[in-house]
């Protein structure tokens, strides 16, 4: 079966009031949104309440999702908006990145030989010390950039689930990626300059 | 650094992805043949594309997911 039929096979339970649904949607979504809201929270309690609100939300008012996009998509958006407006609550955080924060500061900005940053993306795992770098370096992006890079770069959606899932234009998911990117990478540089 | 680079950031940020065509495509083709540190800029931005998705995928914790699924079947029957 593949995931689209699994999930019109969970929202027909779940629309029939049987329990199990919900259970299918914690099994095949848990996984995912709990990666995503623990890189948006930072930590794993606030992801287990961003879960648990979003998990609910949808219980609530899966009568309003119509079945034009992915459930997927529909629950990272409630999950989405819950991490936003944790990060809104907070002061002092830049909102997004502009393109002035990604741009080299100066010319040779990247010194080292392109075979220095050889990060081998045929291995299936990074080292530990870089997982750690990277996993850092996406905590300092902005949160609007950061629900984007995670859920293009690290959990694989195409542009226009991204776009789907966070109720934004592929235009915008786009520059959102590509300054988040490049930021990452700037505060990488340091680590692969170091040797 | 130059205005030239500023201007053609976007686009070779788009470049790794592949979404330049024609005329775009193009200039960035040939700012990567004049200069090194335009090569290196967009290898490295690849690299980091890459490695990002290769960070581990770890899953939810068993006993998070019981509790949410407690939670769930608690509304429901409170529903009914």
């Amino acid at each position: 079966m593949n995931e689209e039929s699994d999930e019109k096979r969970m929202l027909d339970l779940i629309r029939a009031g049987d329990a199990t649904g919900f259970d299918l949607m914690v099994e095949s979504y848990g996984p995912m949104l709990y990666r995503y809201a623990v890189r948006m929270c930072g930590d794993v309690t606030e992801a287990e309440d961003t879960l648990q609100d979003t998990f609910l939300t949808a219980q609530e008012k899966i009568g309003q999702f119509r079945g034009e996009g992915r459930l997927r998509n529909w629950l990272f958006r409630i999950a989405g908006n819950s991490c936003l407006q944790k990060h809104r609550s907070r002061q002092g955080q830049k909102a997004e990145l502009r393109l002035d924060d990604v741009l080299p500061a100066a010319e040779g900005l990247i010194n080292q030989e392109p075979s220095k940053w050889q990060l081998k993306p045929d291995e299936q795992m990074l080292s530990a010390e870089l997982s750690e770098k990277l996993e850092r370096a996406i905590a300092r992006v902005p949160p609007t950039n950061r629900s984007v890079l995670i859920l293009r770069d690290v959990e694989g959606l195409n542009t226009r689930e991204t776009a789907e899932a966070l109720e934004i234009t592929e235009e915008t998911v786009k520059v959102r990626l590509h300054r988040a990117r490049a930021y990452v990478r700037n505060l990488l540089k340091d680590y692969f300059e170091e040797d | 650094m130059e205005e030239e680079c500023r201007e053609l950031a976007e686009k070779c940020f788009a470049y790794i992805d592949g979404e330049l065509s024609g005329d775009e495509l193009e200039a960035v083709l040939a700012r990567m043949e004049k200069y090194e540190c335009c090569r290196r800029c967009i290898d490295t931005l690849r690299e980091t594309r890459d490695s990002l998705g290769h960070l581990k995928k770890d899953d939810i914790p068993e006993s998070m997911k019981e509790r949410l699924k407690a939670r769930l079947r608690e509304k429901c029957q409170i529903r009914e």
